[in-house]
């Protein structure tokens, strides 16, 4: 199955939970080489090397706590909640971050419209699906002036055949290229990632929160599709919607996945700017009448 | 098409804008095949709509209301995303897809609109997209997607080539081509569904039919009528909730009628010029209205201008204002103070035969109908 889905703010929680650890045996190492000292202080007989030692465990002590100190506060800075309180004060972190963190989370190419309910759903945040031409455009044009002066851009997806962007399906330029092209199975499988995607975040979350209620909407929302997800009476169950989830991607997925990477290898002989922006598609010319469509 | 026949387009039409006829404008013209003034404004490319505001200087009277039409956006959006899964499931549910055929392109995704500048390029880009992929399932290729949404497909109807862009196209695998699918908004009331809408979203649907026909044809394949039966899906709305539900339909009659409709006179561009005085633009209110009409009690379900010839037809006391049934038995007197004329024997002594016939029977009517009341 295919295992994609980079869970940056799982890794951000698991970083704090070793971080804290590593932060109690700083503690009690240093509670130990305290009440060491204070039996050395206390005793006439104690040499001064052995004094100078105790001091000199206690410093080493005290830096690696101070050094933890500051890697808990960098872990704490990066979790979503931060993201959050920084919908008051507009302007802090750019919307391309912020879309590329949801990118990250949910590990497919997805929709604005999908990373912008998704923002608001978990995270509480506003990204208007309106500006993401706009956002595409700029990253473009940034990306041509410098394609080094930022570590990841937000691109679109590439279409398999012909490799031409897609420009309503966003992504993000550090993904394998795999990852980013899209095949004739491909949005049935990314919908299906996005959903399991969906499922692991609502499981790191409490019940009652809001951000629950506003993802397993788009739980129950993508799951409608799935079959075998819904029970014929009864709550939906996260459990049995994820276990049809995965059982359907199991009967797709490989031959999609086949087929991405076959595409990729082809990609891969193209510069790189073709194979993070696309090639421009192939138009046959036919003349088109001067017409505006209605409706 | 190539510039001059644009040319001679936009000379009929004048100062007005061009605008796409697609499949509503078609089924247009199907449901009302006598009127003449209807076909020239779509074979010149100009929306009734267009032409009752810009021409007549009278408000458009047509169509669904803003609600109507918010829920229809709405309707047709949730079908096609997150890879059009509601679609996919409503197939599955049918039986017509299996799992693992749940190949989906989404054509305006790949080539969305962008500003009014590029519309020709992403419409060129749209067309050839859909005939790649029309090309591939003709091909029997595995890769061809199952449900193809808003492809592009150029089509000859009254003797110009139109783009065409049937709400979603449909096939398993082991099926040899593609069904059309029309996603309309009405509320699925089963039998109780309103006739109206059902018959137009099939006539829209045998557009798409026709369409299908004419771009294998164009591919080589001799017999398209084989190998696109005149089927098409209904897809409408759950009452009260975007679900959609699944009318598979038989449109023979529907593909008839259509295809009878677009061989009439004037049917292409050659016939509608030589209708007109040189030099004539459809933009002229005179040149406009010195072209035929054919008004119908049901022209106000789908024509911008059934207010106009309504008022038209009765200051002209056109029997099409009694119905369809009187507008065809009162044929032969020609309008309402005529027939009443031959009824009471009053005016001039019938004209011809047909008349002398008509004032019979009005009077064998009148008698039978006092006798009984």
């Amino acid at each position: 199955m295919d295992t994609r889905g980079c869970d940056t703010i799982d890794f951000v929680r698991q970083t704090l939970e070793t971080i804290r650890a590593k932060i109690g045996e700083a503690i009690g190492a240093k509670q130990e080489a305290l009440r060491k000292m204070e039996t050395l202080l206390s005793d006439p007989q104690s040499s001064a090397v052995a004094i100078d030692s105790a001091q000199a465990d206690i410093e080493r002590l005290t830096a690696a706590w101070s050094r933890l100190m500051h890697e808990l506060r960098v872990a704490q800075f990066e979790l979503p909640e931060r993201f959050g309180a920084y919908r008051t004060r507009a302007g802090q972190r750019p919307m391309r971050e912020q879309v590329l963190d949801i990118l990250d989370e949910l590990g497919v190419p997805n929709s604005p419209r999908v990373v912008s309910e998704y923002a608001l759903a978990c995270l509480g945040i506003e990204l208007p699906a309106v500006r993401f031409a706009s956002l595409r455009r700029d990253e473009e044009r940034g990306f041509r002036k410098d394609a080094l002066s930022k570590p990841a851009w937000v691109v679109p997806a590439l279409n398999m055949t012909g490799f031409a962007p897609i420009p309503r399906l966003v992504a993000s330029s550090v993904w394998p290229s795999e990852r980013r092209l899209i095949g004739p199975r491909t949005l049935r499988v990314n919908h299906l990632l996005t959903l399991l995607a969906l499922l692991k975040r609502a499981a790191s979350l409490t019940d009652g929160e809001d951000a629950a209620r506003g993802i397993t909407g788009l739980i129950l929302r993508f799951a409608r599709s799935v079959p075998g997800a819904w029970a014929v009476a009864g709550e939906p169950d996260l459990g049995r919607i994820r276990a049809a989830t995965e059982a359907e991607l199991q009967s797709i997925a490989p031959e999609d996945e086949m087929e991405r990477k076959e595409a990729a290898e082809k990609l891969a002989k193209f510069p790189p700017d073709r194979q993070i922006w696309g090639l421009p598609p192939m138009v046959k010319r036919e003349p088109q009448r001067d017409y505006r469509v209605i409706g | 098409m190539n510039n001059a026949v644009n040319a001679r387009l936009a000379r009929l039409r004048g100062s007005l804008q061009a605008d796409e006829p697609g499949a509503r404008g078609f089924e247009r013209v199907a449901r009302n095949p006598d009127c003449t003034r209807l076909r020239a404004l779509t074979i010149a490319g100009i929306d009734p709509a267009t032409a009752a505001v810009a021409v007549y200087r009278e408000p458009a009277r047509e169509g669904q209301s803003p609600f109507a039409l918010a829920i229809g956006n709405r309707f047709d959006r949730a079908m096609a995303e997150n890879g059009a899964a509601q679609l996919l499931e409503l197939y599955r549910s049918a039986g017509r897809l299996t799992t693992a055929e749940c190949k989906v392109a989404i054509i305006p995704d790949m080539a969305p609109l962008g500003s009014p500048r590029e519309m020709k390029h992403v419409m060129a880009l749209r067309q050839t997209l859909s005939q790649q992929l029309l090309e591939q399932k003709l091909r029997r290729d595995r890769k061809a997607p199952n449900i193809i949404i808003k492809p592009r497909v150029l089509v000859t109807l009254l003797g110009l080539d139109h783009g065409i862009e049937p709400d979603a196209l449909v096939a398993s695998d082991s099926d040899p081509f593609y069904r059309p699918v029309e996603i309309k908004s009405y509320p699925d009331r089963a039998g109780k569904t309103e006739p109206a809408d059902v018959r137009s979203a099939c006539r829209q649907a045998a557009v798409g039919v026709v369409a299908l026909r004419n771009v294998v044809s164009r591919m080589g394949v001799p017999t398209s009528e084989t190998l696109i039966p005149p089927l098409g899906d209904l897809v409408l709305r759950i009452p009260g909730a975007l679900k959609p539900t699944l009318r598979p339909m038989t449109l023979k009659g529907e593909v008839d009628s259509l295809e009878r409709a677009i061989q009439e006179a004037p049917s292409n561009l050659d016939e509608l010029e030589q209708l007109l005085p040189s030099g004539a633009a459809l933009d002229d209110p005179v040149i406009l209205e010195s072209i035929a009409n054919s008004y119908r009690a049901s022209c106000r379900e789908h024509c911008a201008l059934a207010q106009h010839c309504k008022q038209r037809a009765v200051a002209n006391r056109d029997p099409a204002i009694l119905g369809d049934y009187a507008k065809e038995a009162l044929a032969a007197a020609g309008s309402v103070s005529r027939a009443l004329d031959l009824l009471k024997g009053t005016g001039a002594p019938p004209r011809t035969p047909a008349e002398r016939a008509l004032s019979e029977q009005l009077r064998d009517a009148m008698r039978e109908y006092r006798e009984a009341v």
